[in-house]
């Protein structure tokens, strides 16, 4: 049996003196894709830096690939799990190539790039149709241009657990429709977990076989998006300002404003 | 793909085309300019390898030391207006010589004298103090760390002020002229050395951190996330550059602008990837400093400026002109 891609088994995480997670339990299996959904402030952000070591649990396990994160080196829980995250501040001139290269950082040794590293770097500067911005100074590049450099850096770094911190909120409908189709491209290579988080309910419902619903650092639904968006479920996070209508294709219910 | 990934022997195609030019300034202000503008007194071989030679090797050591420092600072801060001086550095090391003037233990010792060691003890000292200032549970907050720096710098700028205004007359000279920085002859080659091993062995241990540079340079869950464990890496990189810093200003007092000009210099030239810009602004922090310190000596000869004079001088309408960009690049924003 493998281990799961992502395990959080009784972790306790807070930032003053109010624990947001106080025995916190979530497990996603290899290979699965999980939308995790949730209001501002939920602790879907929270729960995202403690997968990527920005945060250490004050209790309880945290484990990726089987590597218990307080235990495992930073370099090598980084070759397990890479991010992709809302935005960022490029406070430096970097070229689009060099943003990607640093997807590498933890498969090099000394910061040079080998043959395997360029290959890598070539494939994601492919897949994401960034090759054509790897010579432009970032901060000559749109948002969404950056964006697409952030997602190009993670699959560079070539993780078997993909984490996606609402890397689209900035993107117009059709970046964010790629975005999916990238994702998808990755997991038919080989199997890959990932965790995307979002607020775009209706479009995640459409691709993630798992829905997991956060609200003040617990989990009130979790299932497949069928099971998870009901009226009830609904009506607990979001209140009233929210409706189902059915998909008029058979999918998942729509969730729009009421 | 235009840009050529960087392997091993690119990175050093690029180092080794800026250390030949770097070599080229250095004999260019420390052999050709003297011989070239005062032919009567530098011809004398005797007076250049025993008095310039040294004077210029301590302006390579610390113009490199400053701007390699300078790098870290910079991406460590996320701040491109960080400079050395940030942390308390330079008014630390201030204090220390500056008590060593004033209470007379700056007399030779087996030929040099202890002011570098009271220097060297106010830096660590002041850097000791912000990092203690900042941090808690082993984190240091960037903007804590800042505010932490330039609260002491101005505390400690005041003290100066103070011993400064109730010195003796003569002594009050020689704090001065120690404030505006400057590489004061005869520079004794254990000097050299001494300022040599410092910076060199920080610079050593940071020179090939490029990488993790650049991953520090974002975001603290993204530089984890690629594999980088940000706390402790910041706390190790922060003492190598401060050290670096308080070996280059022990000597020479704090030399302006060298540690912020460069770095943005070489930004230009060659862009913001730290794994060519420590190396490269180390040597052209290296140039810079000997150039300016053969201009110091020529400008108003037979008089010697302070070359921190002159690289403040030169510095403060770069600063302006850095400022201005930023603004406009930014709309105004930030």
């Amino acid at each position: 049996m493998t281990a799961p891609a992502i395990e959080l088994a009784d972790v306790v995480f807070g930032y003053g003196s109010q624990p947001l997670f106080a025995g916190f339990d979530l497990t996603i299996d290899a290979g699965s894709f999980v939308g995790l959904l949730g209001p501002n402030g939920a602790g879907k952000t929270t729960l995202v830096h403690l997968l990527c070591g920005a945060h250490a649990a004050d209790g309880g396990r945290v484990a990726v690939d089987g590597a218990d994160l307080a235990t495992t080196p930073r370099v090598e829980a980084a070759r397990r799990l890479s991010l992709v995250p809302q935005s960022t501040a490029f406070g430096f001139p970097y070229r689009g190539r060099e943003v990607v290269a640093m997807g590498r950082h933890p498969h090099q040794a000394g910061g040079f790039e080998s043959a395997a590293d360029r290959d890598a770097i070539d494939r994601a500067l492919a897949l994401t149709d960034t090759a054509r911005f790897a010579d432009r100074w970032v901060d000559t590049l749109s948002g969404g241009e950056r964006q697409r450099l952030l997602f190009a850096r993670a699959i560079a770094q070539d993780a078997d657990v993909l984490v996606l911190d609402e890397p689209t909120s900035h993107l117009d409908v059709g970046h964010r429709a790629h975005v999916l189709r990238w994702l998808a491209a990755l997991r038919a290579e080989r199997p890959r977990t990932v965790l995307f988080v979002t607020h775009d309910v209706n479009s995640i419902a459409r691709h993630a076989d798992r829905l997991v619903v956060l609200d003040a650092g617990r989990i009130v639904a979790d299932g497949p998006p069928t099971d998870v968006l009901t009226n009830d479920v609904l009506c607990r996070v979001w209140g009233d300002a929210v409706r189902l209508v059915p998909d008029p294709d058979g999918g998942p219910p729509l969730v729009l404003p009421a | 793909m235009g840009q050529p990934p960087l392997d091993a022997a690119r990175w050093w195609r690029i180092v080794l085309c800026h250390g030949a030019v770097f070599g080229g300034v250095f004999v260019l202000a420390a052999g050709c300019l003297p011989i070239v503008l005062d032919p009567s007194k530098d011809t004398d071989w005797r007076v250049l390898t025993q008095i310039r030679l040294p004077g210029y090797a301590l302006a390579a050591v610390v113009g490199g030391g400053l701007a390699l420092a300078g790098v870290v600072f910079q991406a460590l801060l996320h701040n491109p207006l960080a400079s050395p001086y940030v942390l308390g550095v330079s008014a630390g090391g201030s204090l220390g010589a500056i008590l060593a003037i004033v209470t007379g233990v700056e007399a030779h010792v087996g030929g040099a004298t202890l002011r570098p060691l009271f220097a060297l003890a106010g830096c660590v000292g002041a850097i000791a103090l912000v990092y203690r200032l900042a941090e808690r549970r082993g984190r240091a907050p960037r903007g804590t760390l800042l505010l932490a720096g330039v609260v002491v710098n101005a505390s400690l700028s005041a003290l100066i002020l103070y011993i400064t205004f109730v010195a003796q007359p003569q002594e009050t000279l020689r704090i001065v002229r120690w404030l505006m920085g400057g590489i004061v002859e005869p520079v004794a080659p254990v000097e050299v050395a001494t300022a040599a091993l410092l910076v060199g062995v920080a610079a050593a241990a940071i020179l090939r951190q490029g990488g993790r540079l650049n991953v520090l340079s974002l975001s603290t869950p993204e530089a984890s996330s690629l594999g980088v464990s940000v706390a402790r890496t910041r706390i190790w990189l922060f003492w190598g550059a401060a050290l670096i810093t308080a070996g280059a200003v022990s000597f020479t007092g704090p030399i302006g602008f060298v540690g912020l000009i460069v770095p943005h210099v070489v930004r230009l030239l060659i862009g913001g990837d730290n794994r060519l810009l420590l190396p490269c602004s180390f040597l052209a922090g290296a140039a810079f400093l000997v150039l300016a310190e053969g201009l110091a000596h020529r400008i108003d000869y037979p008089r010697r400026i302070p070359v921190g004079i002159l690289t403040a001088l030169a510095g403060g309408p770069f600063f302006l002109f850095l400022l201005r960009r930023h603004l406009v690049r930014t709309g105004g924003d930030a």
